[in-house]
């Protein structure tokens, strides 16, 4: 085995949170090894990005082989024939759904830049309605670090990032630093008028997106193509690859190394420290050790804490870390597939043109100044209006010339609004090392024990039941709800298993990302969170990675850590 | 964003919705020749030309070509062939030979040797009902037909010639009139697609 490599710093995974760990580090001089489990994924050689549809064999239909290698992955809204090996093949990377009701799904996307190749791209910041919610009920431990903290770093990564938006003054989901907004189309600014105007404290805006609107950093706009899942030439919305890898190769001191599986944290018990890792090659096999100084785990929520789980040792016999006995606990997600749809008539004379990646978000106003007699905490919603295409022909009788015909210009318009509401943190909500089962590499894997309960299922309820009552009091005709299975996991927004805390007795991290135990670790993606609020939560994975890198720099260069 | 299109398009090709009780009967005293330019690898010949003659009644010529010359009937072939599971396959093989056993049972004679308008009342007639029963034969025709549509409206000459396609549109116009002019098409058909 190779040994001794040394470094500054090591970021294990090169996703959202860890290509900015990467160009924080390396802008601040540190040299720093990135290492990523799966291939690299360059920017802008994404092979897909300028397929036309006839160009796909199977026009993007899943094919059986895809549903039998990707069984999970390929229910996911942005598999296809076009991003299918942006996705882990499930037969590879097994893992187990332990508790009652609707399985787990884990997606996961194992290549340069991760998710971020693939994410939805949404940005919201959080409020101080988010951080002050487990102090004010209960549930969960208080968060370290309040709005005011985390302030700066949202202005921060924005300002690189760019996102476009519009502000809106709303406490409850704080503006930001904003590219100029997408438009809304017309039955959109109706809808928006129309629920303003019934409801004074709803308000409807455009979604704030990670996507260019002009120019910017370099990069070019966006093309307004809507293909961003196949990955963008134009470097238009936010990936690692097309933003903070290069950002953090142009400094010198990124050391990026593919296929590396971190297998284990190497723990010094005398310094108490973390000396290093180990990794496995995928492609050989082979063993190598790298050393630095301190590690950032940015290896996505469930995998970094399958990290600390491994790297158990006599010391930390319950996971690296996990002097508290939190790790692996209060898993959470944010519930969605569920909302309402409606018709909107009169206004066939207006259309649209181009392919906006966006929709609209309306903000949480649940529990924001007065309480629900049955729920605590919020939900937000995603949606838009388009016109119904071709394939509505799919879903009425008709036949022959006129039908087609008539197929060939746009149809009814419609507006949907899907709620995404939060879940709350539980401690038998958790996951463990399982021993039985081996993935590809012959690792232990992960066994998932999450379910959604009471309060989850009662906002859920209210979720459905405003967006039928929003569309029915702007006018919308034929609403009708729908309500898919809720699948814990199935937000793609998997938090918790590490959470930050003020107490180390009841939570791995500190204020600044920073293990309680051991000073020379750190963990900045979702497994950090002490709460889901009901927002996608990506930002603000970037902007507490930034402020950690910040923090750990400053406590290196005192010779504190 | 586009998480909004999952629940429309997760139907209609999952296994559930191909459950058909089982056909024994066998076609029987058809002699049609193919008059395919193209090899079928899941249908029967006989099949096949009963594919693309339903394709071409649902989709006919018009300032747009049909349903076959878009390709179609190869479309649904492949999708077949590459797309179905064992038991979806033997289902949809189940449903096509329940179309043509209730065709022969009501106009007695296979549907690939019969006039056009015989064939075309046929299907006029299944197709009112599919959208009305919950028959196991209207299960099978809104699938058969759904992929009709699919392979046809992004096929390239359609697409091309007869939507308003732009592969790069560069903007976005929330609001522009509507004077009857084709639907706006792009490159992401992901949204479209069962």
């Amino acid at each position: 085995m190779q040994k001794n490599q040394e470094f500054d710093a090591i970021v294990v995974g090169s996703g959202i949170t860890g290509g900015w760990a990467a160009k924080e580090l390396c802008e601040k001089g540190m040299k720093t090894l990135v290492l990523e489990r799966g291939n690299r994924l360059p920017h802008p050689n994404y092979p897909e990005a300028n397929t036309a549809p006839w160009e796909f064999p199977h026009r993007g239909t899943r094919t059986e082989s895809d549903r039998k290698e990707y069984p999970i992955q390929s229910t996911v809204y942005a598999f296809n024939e076009g991003t299918r090996d942006y996705w882990v093949k499930d037969t590879e990377h097994p893992y187990t759904s332990t508790a009652d009701g609707p399985s787990y799904k884990w997606i996961r996307g194992y290549h340069e830049g991760g998710r971020s190749i693939m994410w939805g791209r949404q940005c919201y910041r959080w409020s101080d309605l988010d951080f002050n919610a487990n102090a004010k009920d209960g549930y969960g431990v208080d968060w370290p670090i309040r709005y005011k903290d985390i302030a700066p770093w949202y202005s921060y990564v924005e300002k690189y990032v760019g996102i476009s938006g519009q502000k809106e003054g709303l406490a409850q989901l704080p503006d930001g630093e904003f590219l100029p907004p997408y438009d809304m189309n017309c039955v959109e600014e109706h809808v928006k008028k129309g629920i303003e105007q019934v409801y004074p404290d709803r308000r409807m805006t455009i979604g704030r997106v990670a996507n260019l609107t002009v120019p910017h950093n370099g990069r070019g706009q966006c093309q307004r193509r809507n293909l961003c899942y196949r990955g963008c030439p134009y470097g238009a919305y936010f990936s690692s690859q097309a933003v903070t890898l290069p950002a953090a190769e142009n400094t010198g001191n990124m050391t990026f190394v593919a296929n590396s599986v971190v297998t284990k944290l190497l723990y010094d018990k005398d310094t108490r420290r973390i000396t290093g890792v180990h990794v496995l090659n995928s492609q050989d096999g082979t063993d190598i050790e790298y050393k630095a100084k301190v590690v950032f785990l940015c290896a996505s929520t469930l995998n970094s804490t399958w990290l600390l789980l491994h790297s158990a040792n006599e010391v930390f016999p319950k996971g690296l870390a996990n002097s508290s006995g939190a790790l692996g606990k209060y898993l959470m997600d944010h519930q969605y597939q569920a909302g309402a749809f409606a018709t909107f008539e009169g206004f066939d004379d207006q259309y649209y043109f181009g392919g906006r990646p966006n929709g609209i978000y309306l903000p949480r106003f649940r529990n924001v100044s007065d309480q629900h007699p049955d729920f605590i905490r919020g939900y937000g919603y995603q949606g838009g209006a388009s016109r119904e295409g071709s394939l509505r022909g799919s879903e009425t009788s008709g036949i022959g010339k006129d039908f087609k015909d008539e197929l060939m210009k746009p149809g009814p318009w419609n507006m949907r609004l899907h709620g995404f509401g939060e879940v709350l943190p539980y401690a038998d909500n958790y996951i463990t090392l399982n021993e039985d089962v081996k993935d590809v590499h012959g690792l232990p894997t992960l066994s998932i024990h999450v379910k959604h309960r009471e309060n989850e299922a009662i906002m859920r309820k209210d979720f459905i039941n405003q967006a039928m009552e929003m569309l029915e009091a702007v006018g919308g005709k034929d609403v009708q709800s729908f309500n898919g299975v809720d699948h814990p996991g199935f937000g793609i927004h998997e938090m918790g298993t590490a959470r930050m805390g003020k107490d180390p007795k009841s939570s791995v991290l500190n204020r600044w990302n920073q293990s309680h135990d051991i000073p020379n670790l750190f963990i900045t993606d979702g497994s950090c969170m002490a709460s889901a609020a009901c927002v996608n939560p990506s930002i603000t994975y970037m902007a507490l990675t930034a402020r950690a890198v910040d923090y750990a720099t400053k406590e290196l260069n005192k010779q504190n850590i | 964003m586009d998480r909004r299109e999952a629940l429309r398009r997760a139907a209609v090709l999952s296994g559930g919705t191909l459950s058909f009780s089982l056909v024994t009967s066998i076609l029987s005293g058809c002699t049609a020749k193919p008059q395919l330019n193209w090899k079928p690898n899941f249908h029967t010949a006989e099949e096949a030309d009963a594919i693309s003659i339903i394709s071409d009644i649902i989709l006919p010529a018009s300032e747009s070509p049909s349903a076959s010359d878009a390709n179609v009937p190869s479309f649904l072939d492949m999708i077949a062939q590459e797309c179905m599971t064992t038991a979806e396959k033997s289902a949809w093989r189940e449903g096509l030979r329940k179309l043509l056993d209730a065709f022969k049972e009501q106009k007695g004679v296979t549907l690939n040797i019969a006039s056009a308008s015989v064939q075309s009342e046929f299907i006029q007639e299944v197709d009112q009902q599919a959208f009305t029963s919950s028959s196991a034969l209207s299960e099978y025709y809104r699938i058969f037909k759904n992929l009709i549509l699919v392979g046809y409206f992004t096929s390239e000459s359609v697409m091309k010639n007869h939507l308003d396609y732009h592969a790069i549109p560069g903007r976005y116009d929330g609001c522009v009139p509507h004077n009857g002019q084709p639907t706006y098409i792009d490159n992401n058909v992901e949204g479209r697609i069962v």
